[in-house]
């Protein structure tokens, strides 16, 4: 009950709020428009509306896809090997500094428009909290278990599947959660800086128009999609990580 | 059988830390033998080098006239904790050795020993949802579910409190005369080596070494119960209070 109650108050609370201020001052929408403006805005075009969303949320997807699986296999990979560990870990934390934000231009010059440089830019930004969540997840069974297992000469192979990937779960879910926002952030990036679709392309097209409204529609819609991905990460960690 | 032979035995870590020397030690066949000693003297690394974790820096060890040069699926451990998979049941946990050692048919062994240590009722239950004692059971339980020559215990009874801990300890016994198999057991407690032990091994501070070899004949079971033979097990544990200090 209080599951669904409470966040849904928390919103509600947080509207109100928003709603409130923008009376109290008596802000012009031009600056910042109420959510009375918002949802009206969003009832004008609410199919071109929900078509970027998706658009958006499919970039997102896909990148985010692409960064589990390979953010997993990198993590397996070098938490296998320390020599492979001691090597690499440099060069990810290096290309990990660089803000993904300025990699954006270069890849527009490398891809060009489409689909392609959002995905990209999302599998850049979320693949990192991936490889270092897993990473420390795989390293952080128990001393005394690791012992047991190896005096009952256990393979490599079932150490893994036994006892250190299930092990890992909890931390590589919250590398999850900490990557889906980032997904949406890099989705969004991607599409204000090569703008032809999608929310980011929406914001970038209404501020040329000066409509903020559409501008908070779209922020408004990347905020539910950010939510909405979170629970279901969420959801399918208490499906798959029932004991944590 | 399950003899264990330790011959000049010395192990030295990096650093140099000498943590053991010149250990000469035989455990008869389902003998069981209590290892004290001060914190830092080497009873957990003597323990890991019996059950061919480690390798020594000099000397051997051999098992039934083997070398111990590497693990052996005869020779199971406890630790002072539990060390149980969070997300399988008690009984599947308990199987977890006959999986890794591709061991048919071990679940009625697992009843039986679940059965033998008053754990039928949770074997469906994860191990949160049980006491500290009892999941300490549950690892006893794992331990010997293929039946090891050689259990080794280090400080099994030290995360519990001291009705649970003497509890454990009157159980250990029986399963002990059950069973007969070898046990090494490494405790802090000078009143629990000399309930459980047939002999107990005193280690100097580091480098250990033997200080002492002090047999028990005080009758089995013992507790602290009012049948135990209370002046001897408190004699002693005052001899042995000394040897360590
Ligand atoms: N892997 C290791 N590398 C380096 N030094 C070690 C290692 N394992 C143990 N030592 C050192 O060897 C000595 C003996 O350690 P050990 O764990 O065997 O002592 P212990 O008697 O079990 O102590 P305690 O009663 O506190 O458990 C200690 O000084 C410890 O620091
Ligand atoms: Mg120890």
């Amino acid at each position: 009950m209080s599951r669904v109650a409470l966040p849904a108050l928390g919103a509600a609370l947080t509207v109100a709020l928003w709603w409130l201020l923008t009376v109290a001052f008596h802000i012009d929408p031009f600056y910042v428009p109420s959510p009375a403006d918002v949802v009206q805005t969003f009832w004008r075009t609410p199919g071109f509306l929900l078509a970027e969303t998706w658009v958006t949320l499919q970039r997102v997807l896909i990148g985010f896809a692409l960064a589990v699986t390979g953010g997993l296999v990198v993590a397996v990979v070098l938490a296998a090997s320390r020599t492979v560990e001691r090597m690499t870990m440099p060069v990810l934390a290096a290309v990990n500094a660089v803000p993904k934000v300025a990699l954006a231009p270069l890849l527009l010059v490398w891809m060009g428009f489409g689909d392609s440089p959002k995905i990209v830019l999302v599998v850049l930004v979320s693949f990192f909290p991936v490889v270092v969540a897993t990473m420390a997840g795989l390293t952080s069974a128990p001393a005394d278990l690791r012992k047991l297992v190896r005096s009952m000469k256990a393979t490599w192979w079932q150490t893994f599947v036994k006892v250190r990937l299930p092990w890992a779960l909890p931390q590589i879910f919250v590398g999850l959660k900490v990557a889906t926002p980032l997904a949406i952030i890099g989705a969004v990036i991607g599409e204000v800086v090569s703008p032809d679709r999608g929310l980011g392309s929406v914001i970038t097209g209404s501020s040329a128009s000066s409509d903020t409204p559409l501008a908070f529609a779209a922020l408004v819609l990347l905020a539910l999609a950010g939510v909405a991905l979170f629970y279901l990460v969420a959801a399918v960690e208490r499906l798959v990580v029932p004991w944590a | 059988m399950g003899v264990i032979t330790v011959s000049s035995l010395a192990k030295t870590f990096p650093g140099p830390v000498e943590a053991l020397t010149d250990i000469d030690l035989q455990i008869e066949d389902g003998e069981f033998v209590t290892l004290i000693g001060r914190s830092g003297c080497g009873k957990s690394t003597l323990l890991n080098l019996i059950a061919g974790l480690l390798p020594p820096t000099r000397g051997t060890i051999t098992l039934d006239g083997v070398v111990v040069s590497e693990p052996r699926r005869d020779v199971a451990m406890v630790f002072q904790q539990p060390a149980l998979l969070p997300w399988r049941s008690v009984e599947a946990n308990v199987l977890l050795p006959a999986e890794i050692m591709g061991l048919r048919g071990a679940g009625p062994r697992a009843l039986e020993l679940l059965e033998m240590t008053g754990l039928t009722a949770f074997r469906k239950k994860r191990p949160h949802e049980l006491s500290g004692g009892m999941q300490q059971r549950v690892a006893l339980c794992r331990a010997l579910l293929p039946r090891p020559k050689v259990l080794l215990m280090d400080e099994p009874f030290s995360a519990l409190d001291a009705l649970t801990r003497e509890e454990l300890a009157v159980e250990l016994q029986r399963i002990h005369l059950d069973l007969g198999t070898t046990i090494v057991f490494v405790t802090h407690s000078i009143q629990e080596a000399v309930l459980l032990a047939d002999r107990v091994v005193v280690l100097t501070d580091r480098p250990g070494r033997i200080r002492s070899l002090v047999p028990i004949d005080i009758p089995r079971p013992r507790s602290f119960g009012h049948n135990a033979h209370l002046d001897e097990v408190a004699a002693t544990a005052a001899r042995l209070h000394d040897l360590l200090h």
